[in-house]
């Protein structure tokens, strides 16, 4: 089944790295690149005989080598080309990276305070040295995340964003991920995000994958968020890659002492996507909401796992993942609540919610609760089905066709997610990108703008 | 216009209505009174064209058209309306892009021109004024949130935007205080006229005080067992359904 071949390519790409790109970096960072290669050549690739890629097969992302996409010469892209990706409020604060590299050129942070940091971890290593290695790769479990090992070796370029203790942002930062398309054959880019919000500050972040091709790449990235003491951060990922790339995303955050941590996840793209969300959170009276939305069409495979770990007493944690699934795609939920036998009081909510819109459409769906404390308010559960034939009948009374009433409900469904992002201008971004792929995949109707209520309800 | 002969009824296979006779003239309004499960609110379930509902025998001429061969969306097209009991909600979808939805599907099933987003919000205005609604609600996502008497407020708000030619009210007055209901009667009177038909569907007399029926209907166990004239409510109001119902079972033995 594992192929010692293919994970040989990797090897040999890591030592070329080693040897000339990566040649001049300091000595604990090729350390811990070293040990992460080793980690990974120890693990192999994960095989659908393992319980966390039991619904997920990855053999086709296996089958094909994609060495490490190098850093271009000349600008292939253009600034122009991206606006459309660009959040509305972010393009003060936005950071851009081309195949993995921070492209200083596309990048523009004027609008942020200027105590705060952000640029790229290839610049930092430098300039921040100390930050980024009491930092880095400080909480990734390797042993069970053979990419994020993978990714690890190839340590290099990504975003790195310093938040001082007491600031406050108002504008959302954006990190903006752009696969250029195909100059060398298949390509990997390997992204490694660390951000790190001291005590007290706030801070919104949206991490974007975009593709500007339909070429067939791979995106290993490892994202690691340090959510300071009383501090609030939003975080949106939204993955729209290519429909022939795979993506594989590591999101490790940790969270300190009666601080807020929002979450969002919002995936579209890629024709295979595993997204692996950890959140330690490591102090008492924090909260922790973690919400997303998937949307798959055609051959498409998404996969959500999530771990929200519950280490300290009094505190929240709030998961809502729905997913639209059509065509013949595949969604898998997989969420998993961890109480420890210290974390007494926490109140923990956590559902998955699918809409199958298709007979060959599936689902495999696992929300899990392991509970050692044994004062606590712990509730999952999951559902998989078509519309409300209630809803349906409700506006059909209305005199609106089927169709339009099959539209309108799903866009309602989508809509109940996004209502979890915060930021307005986000969650207008993230819902229009949600109508354009319904449009695109789903219905053939025309489709309102989602609205909102102020109500946020489970 | 409308014309209901031995309508009988089954959902998950049990009978609910077992022969229903029924006629309402164009500017009538009908009172459907009885007790819990007598089977009002499949009767009005049914002529809205609810999917979980049979009907196993009878006839119902809307127009003089075969009204039960009707798609759920077409009978509202055709002026068809239900005030549900228990308004559905939507969300992610906002009151006003619903009903201009449902407005322009009728609209355009009866060969008019669609209206625009400015003629629209003109007609909604004015008639969210007649519910006394704030115009706040124009944007929310329907009846996400909404109170109990909101939601009834917002089937009459579709109710007067939709103009149907019969327009049947299922329970509306349940969960309502007694603002609430006047203001909902009001809406329903202020948009009673010669060429339209109200059948209100109700337990409780009340909302006849204000919504004054020119027939009342006592429906028991599946059956009219008892019709009259807007007397009868008051005098079920005083003696309960127990008389009705002995009357009936007596009738029936």
């Amino acid at each position: 089944m594992q192929s010692s071949q293919e994970i040989e390519k990797y090897v040999s790409d890591f030592h070329v790295f080693e040897n000339n790109g990566a040649g001049h970096d300091p000595a604990w960072l090729k350390s811990l690149r070293l040990a992460a290669i080793g980690k990974f050549t120890e693990l192999g690739f994960p095989t659908i005989k393992q319980e966390d890629w039991r619904f997920t097969n990855i053999l086709p992302l296996t089958k094909t080598h994609f060495h490490r996409a190098l850093k271009r010469g000349s600008p292939s892209v253009h600034l122009d080309g991206l606006r459309k990706y660009i959040i509305e409020g972010s393009s003060k604060s936005i950071l851009v990276f081309v195949d993995g590299h921070y492209s200083q050129v596309l990048s523009n942070v004027s609008g942020l305070p200027k105590e705060l940091v952000a640029g790229g971890l290839a610049d930092a290593f430098a300039a921040h040295g100390d930050i980024v290695r009491e930092h880095l790769g400080k909480h990734i479990p390797l042993q069970s995340h053979p990419f994020a090992a993978l990714n690890s070796a190839f340590i290099h370029d990504g975003a790195f964003v310093y938040v001082p203790e007491g600031t406050i942002t108002s504008s959302p930062i954006q990190m903006l991920f752009v696969s250029a398309g195909e100059s060398d054959g298949h390509t990997a880019a390997y992204p490694r995000n660390l951000i790190i919000v001291e005590k007290n500050a706030t801070a919104t972040f949206i991490e974007s994958y975009v593709s500007l091709s339909e070429d067939v790449y791979f995106t290993n990235t490892v994202s690691e968020i340090f959510v300071g003491k009383e501090s609030a951060v939003d975080f949106v990922k939204i993955q729209r890659e290519s429909e022939q790339a795979f993506h594989v995303g590591t999101m490790q955050v940790e969270q300190g002492s009666r601080s807020r941590f929002t979450g969002f996840s919002l995936a579209l793209g890629a024709s295979i996507a595993r997204n692996d969300i950890n959140i330690a959170v490591n102090g008492e009276q924090c909260e922790t909401m973690l919400d997303g939305l998937y949307l798959t069409a055609n051959e498409q495979l998404v996969d959500h796992h999530t771990f929200i770990d519950h280490t300290e007493p009094n505190c929240s944690s709030r998961e809502i993942f729905k997913g639209i699934i059509t065509g013949s795609a595949r969604s898998v939920f997989n969420g998993k609540i961890f109480v420890r036998r210290k974390a007494q009081k926490t109140d923990s909510k956590q559902t998955n919610k699918n809409l199958l819109l298709s007979d060959k459409a599936t689902v495999d769906t696992k929300p899990q609760l392991e509970i050692f404390a044994d004062d606590v308010k712990c509730t999952h559960g999951a559902t998989v089905g078509g519309l409300d034939a209630a809803s349906l009948f409700y506006v059909k009374s209305r005199g609106i066709s089927e169709e339009a009433g099959r539209a309108l409900l799903t866009v309602g469904f989508a809509g109940e997610a996004t209502n979890y992002i915060n930021d307005e201008a986000v969650r207008k971004h993230v819902d229009s990108l949600v109508i354009e792929r319904l449009q695109e995949k789903v219905v053939k109707t025309a489709l309102p703008e989602i609205v909102h209520s102020e109500t946020k309800s489970l | 216009m409308l014309e209901i002969k031995n309508l009988h009824a089954n959902v998950a296979g049990k009978e609910i209505l077992k022969g229903i006779n029924l006629t309402v003239n164009a500017g009538e309004v009908h009172a459907v009174m009885g007790p819990n499960g007598s089977g009002k609110s499949t009767l009005a379930q049914v002529l809205a064209g609810h999917p979980s509902y049979e009907v196993t025998e009878g006839s119902v001429l809307y127009h003089g058209k075969d009204l039960l061969e009707m798609a759920p969306e077409i009978r509202a097209q055709e002026g068809v309306f239900l005030a549900f009991q228990y308004p559905v909600e939507i969300p992610g979808v906002s009151n006003s892009y619903f009903l201009k939805a449902g407005v322009n599907e009728i609209r355009k099933h009866n060969g008019l021109e669609p209206l625009d987003a400015m003629q629209f919000l003109k007609v909604l205005k004015e008639k969210m004024k007649l519910v006394e609604m704030d115009p706040s609600f124009i944007n929310r996502p329907v009846n996400e949130g909404f109170s109990g008497g909101e939601k009834k407020r917002n089937e009459i708000l579709q109710m007067a935007v939709l103009e149907p030619k019969l327009a049947i009210l299922d329970e509306t007055d349940s969960g309502l205080d007694i603002d609430a209901l006047k203001i909902v009667a009001n809406g329903v009177n202020q948009l009673k006229k010669p060429d339209n038909a109200v059948i209100v569907v109700t337990h409780y007399q009340r909302l006849l005080n204000y919504i004054v029926p020119d027939f009342v209907h006592v429906l028991v166990n599946g059956r009219i067992v008892k019709s009259g004239g807007k007397e009868l409510a008051l005098e079920l109001e005083a003696n309960g359904y127990d008389n009705v119902k002995e009357e009936a079972e007596s009738l029936a033995g």
